[in-house]
């Protein structure tokens, strides 16, 4: 048993309220991944699990022992820093058994260990080495190895690979994945990438602003998002997000329109929960749609392409569109994107004609959470 | 036409800086030279060469005591340059990483310390010496010297070890290390050259410092080389030769270690000012 447990944790830089508490429990095993913009706390989340920074209310258990006043060392945890922070005075074996010399073990259980954590990662020649001697790839191995060797119950990483070229950080994204399988140990892991965040977590928390906003399988969140936030900040480009208004109730769905524009013209779904505020007509409501949900369905949209992006496999579109302003997206303001799933030879200037289908659309209410989910990914 | 420019101003910077360099190396070049030259040749050809190469004057000046000199010299100098390295590098750790405004003030207040001048302070340090009965033990040097070099050298490692990376002292504190294990395991192996030009900042000036060593010694079997230096002039009024070799016996070391380290003296310098 070596899970985590945070509990109401709240922390403060001066009077900036940088975790406005957090509630979080890792199973044992468990591949989490903290995402969120900069400045949301992520990092911050993990320093205080690794006891280097303090709480000011709240508790940290690792496997079901409190460690919130704990020294870091005594905590389980070993933590995978984003620039290696590797003695540079030391050799690759220095490194990585430097931690359990300070722990008081002998020669022969340090060597065995190092030669073990060297075997997994691949780096038992460079063991005699300065980290100076290494290159980025093996300097961040070699971190992981150090924590591999104080075998600890959590494994922090923080944006481990964000140092590194776009190849090796593929490289490296899959490795760790395989090294998580071998170890079958907790891990959490920090990322402001969400490729890394989706292909790598078995679960994704997301913060903002020092909340958890958020909190499932990737895929989960993806489809699933609780609010327009998480729906914004995961998936590339980022969901088209309109405003509108609800015009009439129907049913188990509401009619919505366009404050600008009139009415759009379709009906959606809407999940109203029992006591949950109704959505009344007047309302203001958005409605967002992803760039790869475009493609067929009962409704069309004219798109005048401004940019287009052929990369090969899929193409972005990014253009106005006569009877939809988005208010949010990866484009400029105003713009929609659009992503289709083959190469086009378009121009900018080009009209498209687009079609979706009302099932694709996530619905937000006033206070952006999300009342209806797009039942057609 | 930039190119010409910027070998004209080159040229110009050069000559600067050659003219500057023959300033200081004249009259070290003649101290050498009029070492290996007899009394009456000193006097009667004072800008030729010397007619034959003997170490006569070395002889004469070693003779004085020049190398107790040396070795007392060597001796307040390492145990100067030991407590100031020592004290400086504690202060400064604990001023760059002390949270709030507390370590800034103290600081600022050993950078003022910086600014008081040693003749301004000559009279009580005297007394305070003599009242402590100290005065003729090496000890009456070493205090004050130290008191001396400590603001310059807290200021060099403050610089230091604020641009110390941060991630290091966390993975060792991760690894298990307190505070002082952090500082000594970690943080000290990687301050090589803060530290070595520290020391040879503060040797160069101990090395040469005369005031103090004046007032405090005046038993010759502990005075230190520029006041033995002093006992050469008055013992051999006319033997301006061995004053010579004396004084270059005195420079010599100094100028060895000056230009084996010369590379962390300029350094350390350039990251002074935070």
């Amino acid at each position: 048993m070596s899970g985590l447990d945070i509990e109401g944790v709240r922390k403060f830089y001066g009077r900036t309220e940088v975790l406005k508490g957090i509630d979080l429990s890792i199973a044992d095993g468990e591949f989490t991944v903290l995402v969120g913009p900069s400045g949301c706390g992520k990092s911050t989340l993990l320093r205080v699990i690794a006891g280097l920074e303090g709480v000011d209310h709240g508790r940290v258990s690792v496997g079901g022992r409190d460690v919130t006043g704990a020294e870091p060392a005594e905590r389980g945890v070993a933590m995978v820093f984003q620039n290696y922070a590797l003695y540079p005075h030391m050799t690759v074996s220095g490194n990585m058994g430097f931690g359990l010399k300070m722990a008081g073990q002998e020669p022969g259980p340090i060597t065995r260990a190092i030669e073990r954590a060297a075997g997994i990662l691949g780096i038992g020649t460079h063991l005699d080495k300065r980290p100076a001697a290494l290159s980025g790839g093996q300097k961040q191995r070699v971190a992981i190895g150090r924590a591999i060797t104080r075998s600890p119950e959590v494994f922090l990483f923080d944006e481990p690979l964000s140092n590194l070229d776009a190849a090796l950080r593929t490289r490296m994204r899959v490795e760790l994945g395989r090294l998580h399988d071998e170890l079958d140990a907790t891990m959490v892991y920090v990322t402001h990438d969400q490729v890394e965040a989706m292909t790598m977590a078995d679960r994704i928390v997301v913060l903002s602003d020092g909340r958890v906003e958020q909190v499932g399988a990737p895929l989960e969140l993806y489809h699933r998002p609780v609010n327009r936030f998480v729906a914004g900040f995961l998936g590339s480009p980022r969901m088209n997000v309109v405003d509108a208004v609800v015009l009439r109730r129907e049913g188990v769905g509401v009619h919505v329109d366009h404050p600008a524009l009139g009415t759009l013209g379709f009906r959606v779904d809407v999940d109203i929960p029992p006591g949950g505020a109704a959505l009344e007509p007047g309302e203001p409501v958005a409605l967002g749609i992803r760039p790869e949900a475009f493609g067929e369905g009962e409704q069309t949209l004219e798109i005048t392409a401004r940019v287009v992006e052929n990369l090969g496999r899929e193409t972005l579109l990014y253009g106005t569109a006569d009877t939809l302003v988005s208010s949010e997206s990866d484009a400029s303001e105003g713009d929609v994107v659009v992503q289709l799933p083959r190469q086009e030879t378009m121009r900018p200037g080009e009209r498209r004609r687009v079609a979706f289908s009302a099932d694709s659309l996530c619905l937000f209410d006033r206070d952006g959470l999300t009342r209806s989910f797009a039942r057609r990914p | 036409m930039n190119d010409r420019r910027f070998r004209a101003t080159s040229l110009v910077l050069y000559g600067f800086v050659g003219l500057f360099s023959l300033i200081v190396l004249i009259p070290l070049a003649y101290m050498l030279v009029a070492a290996f030259k007899t009394r009456a040749e000193i006097f009667m050809k004072p800008l030729a060469p010397p007619s034959s190469l003997s170490f006569e004057s070395f002889e004469r000046a070693w003779g004085v005591g020049v190398g107790s000199f040396i070795a007392n010299s060597l001796l307040v100098t390492f145990l100067s340059v030991v407590v100031i390295v020592v004290i400086s590098g504690l202060a400064a750790y604990a001023l760059t990483r002390l949270e709030g405004r507390g370590g800034r003030l103290v600081y600022l207040l050993i950078v003022a310390g910086f600014a008081i001048p040693v003749q301004a302070v000559l009279v009580p340090v005297f007394q305070t010496m003599s009242a402590a009965g100290l005065l003729n033990s090496r000890l009456a040097l070493v205090m004050p010297y130290a008191a001396y070099g400590i603001p310059f050298t807290v200021i060099l490692f403050y610089a230091f070890f604020l641009d110390f990376p941060r991630e290091l002292e966390e993975a060792a504190r991760l690894d298990g290390c307190n505070r002082f294990q952090t500082f000594t395991r970690v943080i000290l192996p990687l301050s090589g050259p803060a530290i070595a030009s520290a020391a040879i900042f503060q040797s160069v000036f101990i090395w040469n410092e005369f005031i103090l060593a004046l007032l405090m010694l005046t038993r010759p079997a502990l005075k230190t080389l520029p006041v033995g230096i002093l006992e050469l002039q008055g013992e051999f009024t006319s033997d301006w030769p061995a004053v010579m070799a004396g004084l270059s016996l005195a420079t010599l070391p100094l100028l060895v270690v000056f230009v084996l380290a010369q590379k962390y003296f300029v350094r350390s310098l350039a990251g002074l000012g935070k």
